[in-house]
């Protein structure tokens, strides 16, 4: 009863604000329909598109919102939302982190299975697709290289398993940066020293992604994509060392 | 070696946390074997004539890996190293592969095929291009070799003209 009524009350309170903010960010779809549909939605969740959206608990016939606006019960989302309309961020590589983990936490707030543990066992269902949805666009979005390959995805294109011998000049810088970090295992202000140098190349190179992106140019992208998972590699590598150090920034 | 001694003393209890935690897919005993113990891990004088030198990576999980192999008067394979960066699999399948072309023709090394480690290491298939990379990289090793002997040859026809 309790969050049915504060349910209430911030619908009414927030009926602008946050309402219209749900339904551009799940719901951006009515706007833009030639999304390229995902798989795991369509395997996860099963939506007509066809027939009018029609409360499954009550029937009522409602328009594009997260829930029904006559029975207020969590509704399935539609089936071709991208990561970017899930969290509410136009689709471009820049983006405003803040901006994600703002959006994140307001969708989080209204879609976390703990909110629905009294709730039917349909909707406790939905809250756990929906908010494991939000987690997954959230975990890509922020991340620079996951965000870039899955723009690519988007594009139709991956990352090839093939190997990758002929730029042997950038492999050979990759290799002597590995052995670098092999050498200065047990040395701080050397593994220090190599983060914050691996990071300024990451984000040189999430810059020159975002540029080839905003000038569409995919192969371009790609090919510093590349670059990055490598470095990202190494960023792993270093990530994992410093934590066994003991360093703590 | 060095690569296994860059491994944090305390990961054997937090693996076995982990594994008890999380229902996983373990690797084959034969990966394990490498992976503890590489053989010929190293590196050899890339400017040596007699030294080829390939190094590849796999854009798709951002490995590296250098291979390297010596050849003598004979066109045989005296000695291999190899230095790999990346998962388990990754780094048997190097260590295999130096293993294999050693003592074999340079011929006989090129005739090595990826699914022949994939197949000794019993390989799942979303690691079958770490054992592509292996094989790749004894190629990229053997053509360097080829090219310094080319290189070789036009020097000493060279100065024999002059």
């Amino acid at each position: 009863m309790y969050l049915r009524k504060s349910f209430l009350t911030f619908t009414r309170n927030y009926n602008v604000l946050c309402l219209n903010l749900i339904q551009q960010n799940l719901y951006s779809y009515h706007v833009n329909k030639n999304y390229v549909p995902l798989q795991f939605l369509i395997n996860t969740l099963q939506y007509s598109n066809n027939s009018p959206s029609k409360c499954w608990n009550c029937n009522f016939v409602y328009k594009s919102d997260l829930f029904c606006s006559k029975c207020k019960v969590l509704q399935e989302p539609p089936e071709n939302l991208t990561y970017f309309d899930i969290i509410g961020i136009s689709r471009s590589y820049d983006v405003k982190i803040t901006e994600i983990q703002k959006k994140y936490k307001e969708l989080q707030k209204l879609l976390h299975p703990d909110k629905y543990s009294t709730k039917s066992e349909k909707e406790k269902q939905l809250s756990e697709n929906l908010s494991s949805l939000v987690n997954k666009a959230y975990t890509t979005l922020i991340h620079p290289l996951k965000r870039g390959l899955y723009m690519l995805k988007l594009n139709g294109i991956t990352i090839s398993e093939e190997t990758d011998s002929l730029n042997a000049e950038f492999l050979m810088k990759i290799m002597e940066k590995n052995e670098e970090i092999e050498e200065a295992t047990n040395n701080v202000e050397k593994i220090k020293k190599l983060v914050q140098d691996n990071e300024i190349i990451l984000n040189n190179l999430a810059k020159k992604i975002a540029d080839a992106f905003r000038q569409e140019d995919i192969e371009k992208a790609k090919s510093f994509l590349v670059q990055m998972k490598y470095y990202d590699s190494i960023n792993n590598r270093l990530k994992k060392l410093k934590h066994d150090l003991g360093i703590i920034e | 070696m060095s690569l296994l001694r860059s491994l944090p003393s305390g990961l054997n209890r937090t693996t076995k946390l982990i594994s008890r935690s999380v229902p996983s897919v373990s690797y084959h005993p034969n990966v394990i074997d490498h992976y503890e113990n590489p053989r010929n891990v190293g590196s050899l004088d890339k400017n040596d004539p007699k030294v080829g030198t390939g190094i590849v990576g796999a854009p798709a999980c951002g490995d590296v890996m250098k291979l390297q192999v010596k050849v003598d008067e004979q066109g045989r394979i005296i000695d291999a190293k190899f230095k790999t960066f990346g998962c388990g699999s990754a780094i048997a399948s190097s260590s295999l592969a130096t293993e294999w072309v050693k003592g074999k023709t340079v011929d006989e090394a090129l005739a090595l095929k990826n699914t022949d480690i994939a197949k000794e290491l019993c390989l799942p298939p979303v690691k079958l291009h770490c054992s592509m990379l292996a094989e790749d990289a004894i190629k990229a090793a053997l053509s360097d070799y080829s090219i310094k002997q080319k290189q070789k040859t036009n020097e000493n026809s060279n100065t024999n003209e002059t």
